[in-house]
């Protein structure tokens, strides 16, 4: 675990805890991690959590995920295969409860 | 005090005086006793100050006890004489001594000690030095170690009259300073010995400032490797021996720091759910967990490397974990520290304002110095343990595999690591290949890839594994082997399956006359080579999707989380790694094509 975007995967659903407590893929994910990239705005912990106030946006149909600009996740988001998420504007956008497949969001 | 315990049984009439006098008697009331032909008079005369010559230990010992008493005190009054050194003295005993210490085992033989001491201006005669080193080692070891040497140094000079220091100082001004106090690395070997740094940690830093000094070109170019293709599956694998449990330890390397995160405490305090769990808090209910699988796995023993920067927090957030801890191990040794190098002219970095600042831990190839250095090896081989299953604390998919541990025990293997195949997420670390001119398999990573190769690199169909930082080690040696860690410290760090290669010593011949085959053992893995070309022996690669049985304690599972998580082991960390049984047996695995 490297980055931020890293650890917003491991806090996903994408990830299970087994009897035993190891965190491991859920089978479905066939072993492949989501790979999520975050701006460097969320390159501290802090930052990254501020983006995610209610826990972790659903990753697990979600193969890759790009956050690019000042924002915060609402609950219940779900992404699934291939999404990026942009603000373009310096003023702190919300992305809000949905389910967002293969696409680009412009906020 | 020796002579006095081992002449007699009997108490000698000078022994029974000095006794007497030692009870309290004085000479003049002793004399007044005279002939002490009358052992019962002479008894009488003890018990009524409370002692008895009829036991004879005793009365050897209350004398050893005074005379040690009074060599004490005088060292003290020698000492007392000593003239204190300057800095600049001290710097140059140290580097004399580090430098003399050819074999950096901490202590000198007499033919070091015979060097060194002509170094500093002594010209002893060939007899003169046998003396001059049993002077020198006061505890009779047969090795003086630096204190020891410091103290006869200095007792030597504080003998010395006034023309001689004067002359030697002459001598010291007209001869030209010594190599190894010119040298680049001196600078470093003296900063690492005013902190307390051990001789392991300093003969590791060496190694890798010698590789970083040298210009040497340690790209690993496409041309010289081939991918490694198949590798067996560790799903394969069956035999499981739960005894094995016993011999083993579970490593997490836990040194590093989150700041690339923007944090100032250990990475594995992160928490990872609304609950406040960290990764700590994951690894010990993990190790509970197995612990509570039978009665074989309850004693799993459990470790952690910790770095100056992670042990306070670590252990305070540990400390309601009251069961983690192993009986008769610590929980905890420290990784070395290592000085940072100016990038411009590759002098130590210095940072008067915070002098902390000036020190980092080197990362996780520091595994065997530190284990070495911090004597956890010795503790760890003096109770037994055989084998260690070393993980990174944020794989929370890294626990104890009874099955690899079988399968790595049975195996020649002193050394193995676990892969898994490559995504998209692990494009850029490293990966396993293999070398076209030796067939070895080594591990390249990025640092060590140049731009014209970045794309054949970053091709995760091509080379299909990368590291997870998951290994296996084993120790080799008969436990107790004498001088154990010495052959490991000369020069580069080596493995910890090689770290206890026997020397041809006395006791090493006597353990292997008692049935603890020492050298046969350690030829048998240092002739072994992969069974054929191209097909390493041994094979070891476990799933990375979430699949496991929760009734079977390590069951392969997830082997890695976190993207990225398996990608930690950095050029330095392979550098110093030993090149040949790492590479020669690394055991690896074809991970299941999906």
């Amino acid at each position: 675990m490297k980055t931020t975007g890293d650890l917003l995967a491991l806090m996903s659903d994408a990830y299970e805890v087994t009897r035993d407590f190891r965190m491991v893929l859920k089978p479905s994910r066939n072993g492949v991690p989501p790979v999520v990239k975050l701006d460097d705005l969320y390159k501290f912990v802090d930052n990254m959590k501020a983006l995610i106030p209610d826990g972790a946006p659903s990753l697990i149909q979600c193969a890759r995920l790009e956050v690019k600009g000042a924002m915060v996740f609402q609950e219940g988001v779900v992404f699934v295969g291939d999404v990026k998420v942009v603000n373009k504007s310096s003023s702190l956008k919300t992305l809000g409860k949905g389910t967002y497949v293969d696409d680009t969001i412009e906020l | 005090m020796r002579t006095l315990t081992q002449k007699s049984r009997m108490s000698s009439v000078a022994e029974i005086r000095e006794y007497l006098l030692l009870l309290g008697w004085s000479e003049k009331q002793l004399q007044s006793q005279r002939p002490w032909n009358d052992f019962e008079k002479l008894e009488k005369l003890a018990n009524e100050k409370g002692g008895t010559l009829r036991d004879t230990a005793a009365v050897h010992a209350a004398l050893a006890a005074e005379l040690a008493k009074a060599a004490a005190a005088a060292r003290q009054e020698r000492e007392a004489k000593f003239r204190p050194l300057s800095e600049k003295e001290e710097r140059r005993m140290r580097l004399a001594f580090d430098h003399f210490d050819e074999d950096a085992s901490g202590e000198l033989d007499r033919a070091e000690f015979r060097r060194a001491m002509m170094d500093c201006g002594m010209m002893p005669l060939g007899f003169e030095v046998e003396s001059l080193f049993r002077e020198a080692d006061e505890d009779g070891s047969g090795l003086v170690d630096y204190d020891e040497y410091k103290r006869f140094v200095q007792l030597y000079k504080s003998k010395q009259d006034c023309c001689t220091v004067v002359s030697e100082k002459i001598m010291d001004v007209l001869s030209p300073e010594p190599e190894y106090m010119k040298t680049a690395f001196a600078a470093f070997r003296w900063k690492m010995r005013q902190r307390g740094c051990n001789t392991a940690a300093i003969s590791a830093f060496k190694y890798n400032y010698e590789k970083l000094v040298s210009r040497a070109n340690l790209m690993v170019p496409e041309a010289d490797i081939a991918p490694v293709a198949e590798l067996r599956h560790a799903d394969a694998l069956s035999a499981e021996d739960p005894a094995l449990l016993r011999l083993t330890v579970v490593l997490k390397l836990n040194g590093g720091l989150g700041t690339g995160m923007g944090l100032e405490t250990a990475k594995s305090l992160l928490a990872l759910n609304e609950r406040g769990d960290t990764f700590l808090d994951f690894i010990a209910r993990q190790v509970m967990a197995v612990r509570s699988h039978s009665s074989e796995h309850s004693s799993l023993a459990f470790m952690l490397m910790n770095s100056f920067a992670t042990s306070e927090d670590t252990m305070k957030h540990l400390s309601k974990y009251s069961d983690l801890a192993t009986r008769g191990l610590p929980l905890e040794f420290l990784q070395n520290s290592a000085p940072k190098v100016l990038a411009s002219d590759l002098s130590p970095a210095s940072w008067p304002d915070d002098e902390a600042k000036e020190w980092c831990p080197p990362g996780h190839g520091d595994l065997y110095p530190a284990l070495v250095g911090s004597g956890t090896l010795e503790k760890l081989r003096a109770q037994g343990y055989r084998y260690m299953f070393v993980s990174n604390s944020d794989n929370l998919g890294a626990t104890l595999d009874l099955k690899l541990l079988t399968w790595f025990a049975r195996s020649a293997a002193p050394f193995a690591i676990e892969v898994c195949e490559r995504t998209e997420a692990d494009k850029k670390g490293g990966h396993l290949a293999k070398s076209v001119a030796t067939g070895e398999l080594l591990l390249r990573e990025s640092a060590q890839c140049a731009a014209e190769d970045e794309a054949a690199f970053q091709d995760v169909t091509q080379h299909k594994f990368f590291n997870t930082n998951n290994l296996c080690a084993k120790s080799c040696l008969p436990r107790s082997h004498p001088r154990i860690l010495r052959p490991a410290l000369s020069g580069a760090p080596r493995g910890f399956a090689q770290v206890g290669r026997p020397r041809r010593s006395a006791r090493g011949s006597a353990a292997a006359r008692r049935g603890c085959p020492a050298s046969a053992r350690h030829e048998e893995w240092q002739d072994r080579r992969p069974a054929r070309q191209g097909e390493p022996e041994g094979a070891a690669a476990r799933d990375r999707d979430g699949r496991c049985d929760p009734m079977l304690p390590g069951r392969a599972g997830a082997r890695r989380q976190a993207s990225g998580d398996a990608r930690r082991t950095t050029p330095a960390w392979f550098d110093s790694l030993p090149p040949v049984p790492c590479r020669r047996s690394a055991s690896l695995a074809r991970a299941s094509r999906r």
